[in-house]
C-alpha cells in the first residue's frame, strides 16, 4: 500500500475505528439485513423475518432481477446492509453495489486478474461471496488478492496478497469479519498446496496471525499441552509425526470452506481439506491435521481444539463444510453445540467449547465406506473393501459411497430454532476410485486417482436414479426427519425463516419453498439458470424479500457430466446426468422474490 | 458406428500389420486404438469395452486430470467443451500443439501441459482415447484392458 492510499484509508476509517465487531453484530441482530454469508456468525442461515410464511409463500412472485453479466458457476449469495445490496460474480470477481430503492447500480468493482489463474482452479472459477464490516466490503479474489472496498464508493482501501497462483494457490471462499480482523483461507487442494487460515487487520490489511493445517507446531499455532483432540492434549509434533519425511510440505489441508464465529467463546470454526495427493498409498500415516475441524482463538489464532474426521483420507472427503453453532439439548443436557455435515457422509455434533464428540451418524443411508464412528477414538471404522489404500495403487475400488464430491459439499445448510431441525442440501452419488503414483510439480495438478461417479442407486440397487436429496436432520439424535428426493444434487445454500418456510435451489434452476415441519413443497419457480448459489432474505422499507443467485457451474457442472454443449446419448443410469442440459444453460442472474 | 449389442472390433492398421492377421472389418484409415466391445457376463451382461494399453492409459490420464473440466467420458461441462466434437474437427498436430502450449477457448482457459510429468508423457495415449470416443467406438465408462499384445 502506498502512502497516499494509506492516508486515505485512515481518513475513511477514522470514524469507525472502534469495534468493527460490534458494528457487524448490530447489523446481524437486525434481521432486515443479511450482513454475513450465513446471515449470522453462527452460520444458521435463519431469519426472524416472517412476513413470508407457510400460508402465503405460494403467492410469491418475482419482484426484480439482475444479470451479473458473467457466465460460469455462481456460488454464494447477496449481502444486504441497510438500503444497499452487494453481489459478486465468479472470475473475474466483479462486485456490484445495488440501490434497493430503484435497483440502480451504485458502484461496480471490476478487477483485472491474470487469466493464468483460471486453469489452476480445480472445479470452475466460483466465488462464494463477500463480507461486510467497518464500512467496507471484502472480496477474496481468485488470484488470492484480498481486497477491502469502501462500501459507499467501491474505492479500494487496501489489498493483501494471500498466496501465489503459480503454485496452484487460489481463492474461492467468502471471508469473515471477526472483531478487527478479516479471516480468509486458501484453495488448491488438487495442487499440493499446504492449507492455512489468515487474519488480516481490518484497517490496514496487515497480517495479524496465520495458522497452517499441517506441519510444525509453531506454524500450526498449536499449544501441545493445551490444544486438545477429543479433550486430550494433542502433544508435541502432532502433525509432523503423522507424515513420512517432508511430505507434510505438500500436505494439503486447504481451507476453502466457510468460517463461523462464537463471540462469547471468541472462537473461529472451520475445517481443512484433503491431504496432498489423492493417492493414499503415497502418504502413510494419519496425515494430521487434514480433514479436521478447528476451533481457534480469534485474537491469537491458537487452536483450542481440533478433531480429525477422516484420518488418512482415501476418498477426497474434504472437511471444509460449514459448522453451524447452535445450542442443543443432547442426551438431556444443554450443549453449546457445533453441527457439521461432512463430505464423508457423517453428520457430526460436537460440544463447541470442549471439542467433545457427541453424535456422529450417517446423513445419507447410502454411505458405506465406514460402518460407524467410534465415539471414544473419534475414528471412522473403515470397511476393508472400500479402502483404496488397502486395495492399493492401480486397483479400482468399486461402489464407494459417497463419491469424492461428498454426501454434501460446500453448499451450506440452515437451522431453524423453531423446529430445532437442520435443513441440508445433499448429494446421492457414489464412485469407483483408483489411486496411482504421480509426481509433484509446483503449479500442476497433484491428484493421483482415477474417478468415475454414478447415482447411488447403482450401489444400493433400490431402483432409484436421483442424485440428490434435501433433508431435515435432528442433530441431537443423529436422524433424518424427512427427505425430499431431487433428480440432481442439491448444490444451493438453504434458508430457514420464522415463517416456518425453508428455501433451497436446484440444478435445474428451481427455487423451492417447503414446509419446515414436513418438507411439503409450497412454491416453486424456475429461475434463468441452474442454482448453485445461496438463498438469502432481507427487508427493504419494511417488506420482506428473498433473493437467490442462479448460474449453473461449479463441481456440480462437472462431476455431474452436465455436457451442456450437447453430448452423445447416455447409457442406462448415466443418462440421468445428461438430462441436466435439457433443463438449463449458463448465466448469472440474481432473482428477488416478494409477496405482491 | 458401434451402437449394436454384438461383438465389434476396431483394430489399428499398424497393430494389424504387426499381427499379420487379415480382419475383414478394419476401418478405412489407420486408427490409433484397438477397441473391442461386447456384453460382459462378469458385469451382468452389460456392454464392456476392452482396449489396448495406450488407449487405456489415455482413459486413465483423462479421468485423473482432464475430467475436472471436460467431465467424465470427455463429454464436456458447463465451462469446458465436449472434446468428442472438438477432436473430430482437428488433426493430431493441432491437438499436440494445444496440449503443449495450452489453449484459450470461448469460455475457459486450458493450461499448457508440457511441464506436467503426469500428463506430458501421455499426449499420444490421450489422443488415442479421445479418437476412440469421438469415433463412437469406445463407449462410456471404464474400459478393460485387452490381453497383453505379443
Amino acid at each position: 500500500m502506498n502512502t497516499k492510499s494509506f492516508v486515505m484509508a485512515l481518513a475513511l476509517l477514522a470514524p469507525c475505528f472502534a469495534g468493527a465487531n460490534e458494528d457487524v453484530q448490530e447489523l446481524i441482530a437486525d434481521s432486515s439485513n443479511w450482513a454475513t454469508w450465513g446471515g449470522n456468525y453462527a452460520g444458521t442461515r435463519y431469519s426472524e423475518l416472517a412476513q413470508i410464511d407457510k400460508s402465503n409463500v405460494g403467492r410469491l412472485q418475482v419482484a426484480w432481477t439482475f444479470s451479473t453479466g458473467v457466465l460460469r458457476g455462481h456460488e454464494g449469495g447477496p449481502l444486504v446492509v441497510g438500503d444497499m445490496l452487494y453481489i459478486h460474480t465468479p472470475f473475474p470477481n466483479k462486485v456490484y453495489s445495488i440501490n434497493l430503492a430503484d435497483q440502480t447500480i451504485n458502484w461496480t468493482y471490476a478487477p483485472t486478474q491474470d487469466a493464468d489463474t483460471i486453469p489452476v482452479m480445480c472445479c470452475d472459477t466460483v466465488n462464494r461471496g463477500l463480507a461486510y464490516g467497518d464500512g467496507k466490503i471484502f472480496l477474496q479474489q481468485a488470484d488470492t488478492k484480498l481486497v477491502a472496498l469502501n462500501a459507499k464508493t467501491g474505492a479500494v482501501v487496501w489489498t493483501a496478497i494471500n498466496g501465489d497462483p503459480a503454485k496452484g494457490e487460489t481463492n474461492t471462499n467468502a471471508p469473515l469479519v471477526v472483531k478487527d480482523t478479516v479471516i480468509t483461507g486458501i484453495s488448491g487442494g488438487e495442487y499440493g498446496v499446504r492449507g492455512f487460515i489468515v487474519a488480516y487487520d481490518i484497517a490496514t490489511g496487515r497480517q495479524v496471525w496465520k495458522a497452517y493445517s499441517v506441519g510444525p507446531d509453531e506454524e500450526l499455532l498449536i499449544d501441545p499441552e493445551r490444544t486438545t483432540h477429543l479433550e486430550q492434549p494433542i502433544g508435541a509434533n502432532s502433525s509432523l509425526s503423522t507424515w513420512e519425511g517432508e511430505q507434510w510440505r505438500l500436505g494439503g489441508g486447504t481451507t476453502w470452506g466457510w468460517f463461523t464465529y462464537d463471540p462469547a467463546l471468541n472462537l473461529v470454526y472451520y475445517g481443512s481439506g484433503n491431504p496432498g495427493t489423492w493417492n493414499p498409498v503415497a502418504r502413510p500415516g494419519d496425515n494430521r491435521w487434514s480433514m479436521t475441524l478447528f476451533a481457534r482463538d480469534a485474537d491469537t489464532g491458537v487452536a483450542k481444539w481440533v478433531y480429525q474426521m477422516t484420518p488418512h483420507d482415501e476418498w477426497d472427503y474434504d472437511g471444509v463444510n460449514e459448522n453451524l453453532l447452535v445450542d442443543l439439548e443432547v442426551d438431556g443436557r444443554m450443549r453449546k453445540a457445533l453441527v457439521h455435515f461432512d463430505r464423508n457422509g457423517f453428520g457430526y455434533t460436537l460440544d463447541r467449547e470442549s471439542g467433545e464428540l457427541l453424535v456422529a451418524e450417517k446423513f445419507d443411508p447410502a454411505v458405506n465406506w465406514a460402518t460407524h464412528v467410534d465415539m471414544r477414538t473419534g475414528r471412522p471404522q473403515v470397511v476393508d473393501r472400500y479402502s483404496t489404500d488397502e486395495n492399493g495403487e492401480d486397483f479400482n475400488t468399486e461402489d464407494i459411497c459417497p463419491a469424492a464430491l461428498g454426501s454434501k459439499d460446500q453448499q451450506p445448510a440452515a437451522y431453524s430454532p423453531r423446529t430445532k431441525l437442520f435443513y441440508v442440501p445433499t448429494n446421492h452419488v457414489c464412485m469407483d476410485y483408483e489411486p496411482y503414483e504421480v509426481e509433484y510439480v509446483a503449479g500442476q495438478p497433484y491428484v493421483g486417482a482415477v474417478l468415475t461417479m454414478f447415482p447411488a442407486g447403482q450401489v444400493t440397487r433400490d431402483g432409484t436414479t436421483n442424485l440428490g436429496n434435501f433433508i431435515a436432520w435432528d442433530a441431537a439424535e443423529g436422524k433424518i426427519v424427512w427427505s425430499n428426493s431431487e433428480p440432481f444434487s442439491v448444490w444451493s445454500g438453504a434458508l430457514a425463516t420464522a415463517g416456518d418456510v425453508v428455501f433451497y435451489g436446484t440444478l435445474e434452476g428451481y427455487l423451492k419453498a417447503v414446509d419446515a415441519n414436513t418438507g411439503e413443497e409450497l412454491y416453486s419457480f424456475k429461475t434463468p439458470s441452474g442454482i448453485i448459489g445461496n438463498i438469502n432474505t432481507w427487508t427493504h422499507e419494511g417488506k420482506q424479500y428473498v433473493g437467490v443467485l442462479s448460474g449453473i457451474g461449479g463441481w456440480a457442472g462437472i462431476g455431474m457430466a452436465a455436457g451442456l454443449e450437447g453430448a452423445t446419448d447416455g447409457l442406462g443410469a448415466v443418462g440421468a446426468y445428461r438430462s441436466l442440459s435439457r433443463h438449463t444453460q449458463l448465466g448469472g442472474v440474481l432473482t428477488v422474490f416478494a409477496i405482491p | 458406428m458401434n451402437r449394436c449389442g454384438t461383438f465389434v472390433q476396431f483394430v489399428a492398421a499398424a497393430a494389424l500389420a504387426a499381427a499379420g492377421a487379415g480382419h475383414a472389418q478394419e476401418p478405412e484409415a489407420a486408427k490409433p486404438y484397438t477397441v473391442e466391445c461386447e456384453p460382459d457376463p462378469e458385469e451382468g451382461g452389460a456392454m464392456v469395452c476392452r482396449v489396448d494399453r495406450g488407449t487405456y492409459v489415455g482413459w486413465r490420464t483423462f479421468h485423473a486430470i482432464c475430467h475436472t473440466c471436460h467431465a467424465q467420458d470427455a463429454v464436456g461441462s458447463t465451462f469446458a467443451p465436449d472434446l468428442l466434437a472438438r477432436v473430430r474437427e482437428i488433426d493430431q498436430t493441432t491437438f499436440m500443439k494445444a496440449m503443449n502450449e495450452g489453449f484459450t477457448g470461448q469460455m475457459g482457459v486450458m493450461p499448457p501441459w508440457k511441464q506436467d510429468p503426469n500428463v506430458n508423457k501421455y499426449f499420444g495415449e490421450l489422443w488415442s482415447y479421445l479418437q476412440a470416443r469421438a469415433d463412437g467406438v469406445l463407449l462410456r465408462g471404464r474400459p478393460k484392458r485387452l490381453p497383453a499384445e505379443p
